[in-house]
């Protein structure tokens, strides 16, 4: 009996934990998956980002099928696409230069005009070998079809006719009449259809050749920082201001955090809370007013001008972390120092410092993050200097780029940022465990 | 103890009073910073909003050009509706996962770790992921449609909902990326609460929810009053990622018509300035009540 019910309840215990691990991928899959999108997106080429529905998984090549168009001295090249499971016309022309440079922009993929030159010349032999079969396929084939056109107006006809008819009486012999005709005509044409399928899987081969070609996967990435203004200035200017900023919220803000944790002083609360208030302003607030400001110290559309106002939050941010940290070194060990003829300076250079250095890095990339991604100040404090977020921002509201591009430019923002965060995971938990308003 | 004491009372037993004069000396160039590039702009702002735009002199024409803007209290609405909504729903995500993830089950590093990254995200990156989302032929109907949830031809119109329904799309988007954030503040705040005080909870007989409420829930409110000031301050000044998804004037709100009037349209300088002062001041109001009722001013008195 008690055998039965430990089984029962090893039972139910495994169940509860399966529910559980469940419901934490659930968990997992709602972050990662539009992370992976976005990344996915940020990899496609321009046909396969406006395929529908997109490709949920990454390609790494793209299979062409070229073709010459009968009765012209074009060809028609097409691309694989794996949404519609079928090849998708891409551009019929002469000029493999055009061509070459036009399905190099579409799919990513590095098409040289010798590749094409080389299918042209396969499909050419191809044709000459097959001319007489190709020939009478393409002649039965535009038969075919001129039937089923002729058939298609007879079945509107027979339609159009069988609505008027339809429900009246004394016409049911008509009606019936009609309806066998519509009947008839849809079954040839359903003959026909297949028939014409038929021929065409045996013209294809006949007429047309393959060829695979490997995908730039950073197409996306190189072809952003070619199209939108300097973002590559944009981008050294980003790291030059989060650097600038770093500096500044560190130092200041440092200083201030370690009065928080070591000394009562009056005025303390006041300040404390004054932190909290900096954030009550809006940013953009600021930076209106702060252009004038700026233009007077001549810091005005310069990254030093930016991180001068990106400071007056990541100060009160920096405060708030650091004191955490410093509380969390025992003071016991500077006064120890103190004790042993080191100067309160000295004890807490060779001693607190040390001991903080892990925290206060991490206090630093979180700086760091926060200046790299701040936008909205960024878009009313510059003008011909814009930094990385607005460069992307513009793309995005100016609707002037494409869903891969901006999803380029947006990866490349997150990356820092999501790489700085993971290292310094562990002492997000420090940094927030001592905050409190 | 006492040693300790008289050692660091005295530094350098020069008589000159250290201990009370560093705090001042450290405090100095924050306060100094905070002079110059806060409390400077932010008188600015709040003086030359009540003049007018071209000229000097004393005007509210501003202030009333706004609050007769039929905008102005559509965006009043939505502002309130997001602020509500999202913070209320934010806040019960994140404490249930913080609970969930304090319980040390395996992988629940691995889970921290993953819950970081929309944290870590710019508001640009979360634009473009969420755009290409929710556009109609976009990611998130192909993955519904290869799951089968939806056929062809039964693609959901995400963009095009009416504005409620929109702004519950931007709560949703925001909620996805700022959970985290709150997550990690009460997680921190959980991490501080002796394992044996919610131990004693059991022993005498507490219910699980009970433990909760009666044990956990004060002991973490110091953590709690940090998430919910800071995610009250910053949702009321939303609008970025609103920006990102529906561009200007489609879902008005407060922030958002202050871009609009200095970004978009020209010459409408002064009236920018005098919404933003409006938001700052709808955030302090609600800011201060919040710190208010919820005790943060009385529990510095005691310290």
């Amino acid at each position: 009996m008690s055998h039965k019910v430990l089984r029962a309840k090893q039972t139910k215990k495994l169940i509860g934990r399966t529910i559980f691990y469940m419901f934490i991928v659930f968990i997992i899959m709602v972050i990662l998956l539009p992370i992976y999108f976005l990344l996915s997106i940020s990899f496609m080429s321009d046909q396969e980002a406006y395929d529908w529905p997109i490709p949920l998984g990454l390609s790494f090549q793209g299979e062409f099928k070229i073709e010459p168009v009968l009765g012209t001295s074009e060809y028609l090249v097409s691309v694989y696409s794996r949404s519609q499971e079928a090849y998708m016309s891409l551009i019929q022309g002469s000029k493999i230069d055009q061509m070459s440079e036009f399905l190099r922009n579409k799919t990513n993929c590095n098409v040289s005009e010798e590749k094409l030159n080389e299918a042209i010349a396969e499909v050419n032999a191809l044709y000459e070998t097959n001319s007489n079969r190709i020939n009478t396929l393409t002649e039965e084939i535009s038969n075919l079809e001129k039937k089923i056109l002729s058939l298609n107006q007879n079945i509107i006809k027979a339609k159009r006719n069988l609505s008027i008819v339809e429900g009246r009486e004394s016409m049911e012999a008509v009606e019936e009449k009609l309806r066998a005709d519509l009947k008839q005509y849809e079954a040839e044409k359903e003959i026909i259809t297949v028939e014409i399928e038929e021929k065409k899987a045996e013209l294809t081969p006949l007429n047309s050749t393959h060829f695979k070609v490997f995908k730039n996967l950073f197409a996306n990435y190189v072809t952003f920082f070619k199209v939108t203004r300097d973002s590559i200035p944009a981008l050294m200017r980003s790291i030059q201001v989060a650097l600038l900023t770093v500096f500044i919220a560190l130092t200041i803000g440092g200083m201030s955090g370690y009065a928080f944790a070591r000394y009562v002083f009056k005025g303390k609360n006041i300040l404390k809370l004054s932190t909290l208030f900096v954030r009550m302003f809006p940013g953009i607030a600021i930076a209106m007013p702060m252009v004038i400001i700026l233009a007077e110290m001549g810091f005005y559309d310069k990254p030093i001008g930016l991180s001068l106002v990106y400071s007056v939050g990541q100060i009160a941010l920096t405060i708030w972390i650091t004191a955490s940290i410093f509380m969390g070194i025992p003071v016991e060990l500077e006064e120890a120092a103190q004790v042993f003829g080191r100067t309160r300076v000295g004890a807490f250079i060779h001693i607190t410092l040390p001991l903080a250095l892990p925290g206060l890095a991490a206090s630093a990339m979180y700086a760091f993050i926060g200046s790299w991604a701040e936008t909205a100040q960024a878009i009313v404090l510059t003008q011909f200097n814009p930094t990385f977020p607005v460069v992307v921002y513009q793309t995005m509201v100016g609707a002037k780029g494409m869903v891969n591009l901006i999803a380029a430019g947006g990866v490349t923002m997150a990356l820092p940022a999501v790489l700085f965060t993971i290292l310094i995971r562990k002492y997000i938990l420090q940094m927030w465990g001592g905050v409190k308003v | 103890m006492t040693l300790n004491q008289s050692v660091t009372l005295e530094p350098h037993k020069s008589g000159f009073p250290w201990k009370k004069v560093i705090p001042y000396i450290l405090i100095a160039p924050t306060v100094i910073y905070y002079i110059i590039f806060w409390i400077r702009p932010v008188l600015t702002s709040i003086i030359q909003s009540f003049t007018p735009e071209i000229g000097t002199g004393f005007t509210v024409e501003n202030y009333s050009r706004i609050f007769n803007d039929p905008v102005f209290w559509q965006a009043v609405v939505n502002t309130g509706i997001f602020v509500i909504i999202s913070v209320t729903l934010e806040f019960v995500v994140a404490f249930g996962l913080a609970l969930i993830i304090n319980k040390k089950f395996k992988g629940s590093s691995l889970l921290l770790a993953i819950a970081l990254i929309p944290m870590a995200l710019p508001p640009v990156a979360v634009g473009a992921m969420w755009s290409s989302g929710f556009a109609t032929y976009g990611w998130l109907n192909s993955l519904l449609m290869s799951m089968g949830l939806i056929g062809e031809g039964e693609k959901i119109l995400f963009l095009a909902g009416s504005d409620f329904q929109s702004l519950m799309l931007i709560i949703i988007i925001d909620a996805w990326q700022v959970i985290p954030f709150m997550m990690t503040i009460l997680l921190a705040g959980l991490q501080g609460i002796p394992k044996e005080s919610i131990e004693a909870g059991y022993v005498f007989g507490g219910t699980r929810f009970k433990v909760l409420r009666k044990i956990t829930m004060p002991m973490l409110k110091p953590s709690i009053q940090t998430a919910l000031i800071l995610r009250i301050i910053s949702a009321i000044q939303v609008w970025l990622i609103i920006v990102l998804i529906f561009g200007f004037r489609r879902i008005p709100v407060l922030l958002e018509e202050v871009v609009f009037f200095q970004e978009q349209v020209q010459n409408e300088y002064k009236l920018a300035l005098a919404y933003s002062v409006i938001v700052a001041l709808v955030v302090s109001v609600v800011a201060v009540f919040y710190l208010k009722v919820s005790g943060a001013f009385k529990g510095d008195e005691e310290q």
